[in-house]
């Protein structure tokens, strides 16, 4: 149970983690890509 | 913080900080969450005395007209300097050292999710703290362009501006994964029997205010890792010389800059929302409506950042709609404020000091929160763009707005945090003093603002020269309240001094806060609790 839940905490950790790089990457992206 | 600080008043529940462990390692080392807050809180103190150093040196500067003090630029550094380290020093780490030490109690959790990364986004922010400190003794002195970081002021400035933007990217990539382990905390490790709609309201306005970060501080890098390149790369991303737009950098800065205000104050309301019904005693009005009030704000958050930019020249239909989305915000902030006055209606008031930090919270937030309205209007806004009306409207949304916040949580909880209660006295003489010195510092603001006088100047015409007086005078007033909550009311409170406090010191308090002892063990709820059918008792 215990390590069943820090696998699932680990999970969630990793896609949050991932959803911000997503969110950095996306804006520098926008604006090299788009410009203004 | 005496389940951290290893006072024992002999009580019987000493045998549970047996396996706290001790010296510099309990420190640097700490995985405890209950360490971890206190780590955060201590350093957002640091933070705010220096900031607030900062601030007294502005106002010193500008209590006459003339220059006094300091040539015009180091008057810039103070401005800038003052802002980045209340909103990245102080309350941001004020706020996550509160979550550490409350929502793992709260929900019934045993500790954080991630707790080597709890540790590792503390000590984070020594050496972000220390570098944005030393720009100050950098050749061209510390940044100077605004806590706004505005292309091209930032392309034009010293190195102390790179040692600045490495300390932000340290400090957000902190704040990341605070809220990481924050979301993952309250998804994942509630007790059995604590569904999410009978979460404290606290833990739901930091479980937001965690996924506000995850989505603004990443734009944030962003924006300053192109500043960088614009500066040192060969990049002109936001440089007019090379083809570049400084107003892109505005879009993308604000982007991240709206949200970051409310990441600044859903916290506090949760922390009113936790203390109007305990000094009521009465369940708080509207629960979820107040869920649904928060998740609204922090949605609308996102479009509205063009209310900070109505003066670069936008177009009219772009000026309607970012004003009227703003309008739109003042509806679930106005639940909110009605539930907390219908919680109070009626009930069984008392007035400790985290009730008088409450009730002021609400009064005075909510001036600041209609001078927002009258900022959100276009043509209005246009007027008063970068004039003291705005310095005086963001300082009654955040200093009695989350300052104040923060305040009644400290009376709140540190007889949880510590074992011993804080001098009633001494409270209710810090609340007055900061209530009335907060209104005269800032109150005047709206005069000059509104009658011109612009922000971030070392100096201004002799109209202006009187209620700049005052305002001096009242800042003085307040960083000494300030200064007396810090030598007569923590630091004794942390020695253990006072008398005991009992496991629930509020009468209408509730929650599993008040289920452990006081002190707060240095291990809580190592097995999940069971909790009866409202979630804030625990039946065995």
């Amino acid at each position: 149970m215990k390590e069943e839940r820090k696998r699932s905490n680990r999970r969630i950790g990793l896609t949050l983690g991932l959803v911000a790089a997503v969110f950095f990457l996306g804006i520098v992206a926008r604006v090299v890509v788009l410009g203004s | 913080m005496s389940a951290v600080l290893d006072h024992h008043h002999g009580h019987d529940h000493d045998h549970h900080d047996a396996h706290a462990p001790a010296g510099w390692r309990r420190w640097v080392y700490a995985t405890n969450h209950k360490d971890i807050g206190t780590l955060y809180m201590l350093f957002s103190l640091t933070m705010l005395m220096f900031g607030g150093l900062l601030a007294l040196g502005i106002r010193a500067e500008l209590f006459q007209p003339g220059l006094q003090f300091m040539n015009p630029e180091f008057f810039n550094q103070l401005t800038t300097m003052h802002g980045l380290i209340m909103v990245f020093g102080a309350i941001m780490p004020a706020f996550v050292g509160f979550a550490n030490w409350m929502i793992p109690i709260q929900i019934g959790a045993s500790d954080m999710a991630f707790a080597r990364m709890n540790n590792f986004s503390f000590w984070l922010l020594i050496p972000a703290g220390l570098m944005i400190g030393s720009t100050f003794f950098m050749p061209g002195g510390a940044p100077s362009g605004g806590w706004t970081i505005y292309a091209p002021l930032t392309l034009q400035m010293g190195p102390s501006m790179d040692v600045a933007i490495f300390a932000l990217h340290i400090m957000g990539a902190s704040s990341i994964m605070g809220s990481i382990n924050i979301i993952v905390t309250i998804l994942n490790m509630r007790a059995p029997g604590m569904p999410m709609m009978k979460m404290p309201m606290f833990c739901w306005t930091w479980l937001i205010t965690a996924f506000l970060l995850i989505a603004v501080m990443p734009v944030l890098a962003g924006a300053i890792t192109m500043t960088l390149t614009d500066r040192h790369f060969g990049t002109n991303f936001f440089n007019p010389a090379g083809g570049g737009d400084p107003v892109l950098f505005q879009h993308v800065f604000w982007f991240f800059g709206h949200p970051e205000v409310y990441i600044m104050i859903l916290p506090a309301f949760g922390i009113i929302s936790q203390v109007v019904p305990a000094f009521a005693r009465k369940k708080l009005f509207g629960y979820a409506s107040m869920v649904y009030a928060t998740s609204s704000i922090a949605i609308l958050s996102f479009i509205v950042w063009g209310h900070h930019m109505f003066s670069t020249g936008f177009p009219v239909t772009g000026q309607l709609f970012f004003m009227y989305a703003t309008m739109l915000i003042a509806v679930p902030t106005a639940v909110k404020i009605f539930n907390w006055i219908a919680t109070m209606w009626r009930g069984s008031m008392t007035f400790e000091t985290p009730m008088l930090f409450a009730v002021g919270f609400i009064f005075v937030f909510t001036m600041g929160g209609f001078t927002g309205l009258i900022c959100a209007m276009a043509p209005v806004d246009i007027q008063i763009q970068d004039t003291y009306y705005v310095v005086a409207h963001f300082h009654y949304v955040l200093v009695a707005g989350s300052l104040y916040a923060m305040f009644s949580g400290f009376y709140y909880w540190s007889p949880k945090w510590t074992g011993v209660m804080y001098s009633e006295t001494r409270g209710k003489i810090h609340f007055w003093w900061s209530l009335i010195s907060f209104n005269v510092t800032f109150f005047p603001m709206h005069f000059l603002g509104l009658a011109g006088m612009p922000r971030r100047y070392a100096d201004y015409p002799m109209q202006f020269a009187d209620f700049n007086a005052i305002a001096s005078v009242g800042a003085f007033l307040f960083g000494f309240a300030q200064l007396y909550f810090i030598v007569c009311i923590v630091i004794p409170v942390m020695r253990g001094k006072g008398a005991p406090a009992p496991q629930r010191p509020w009468e209408g308090a509730e929650g599993l806060e008040w289920e452990i002892p006081s002190p707060a063990p240095f291990h809580t709820f190592e097995n999940p609790p069971k909790l009866d059918e409202t979630a804030t008792r625990v039946l065995a």
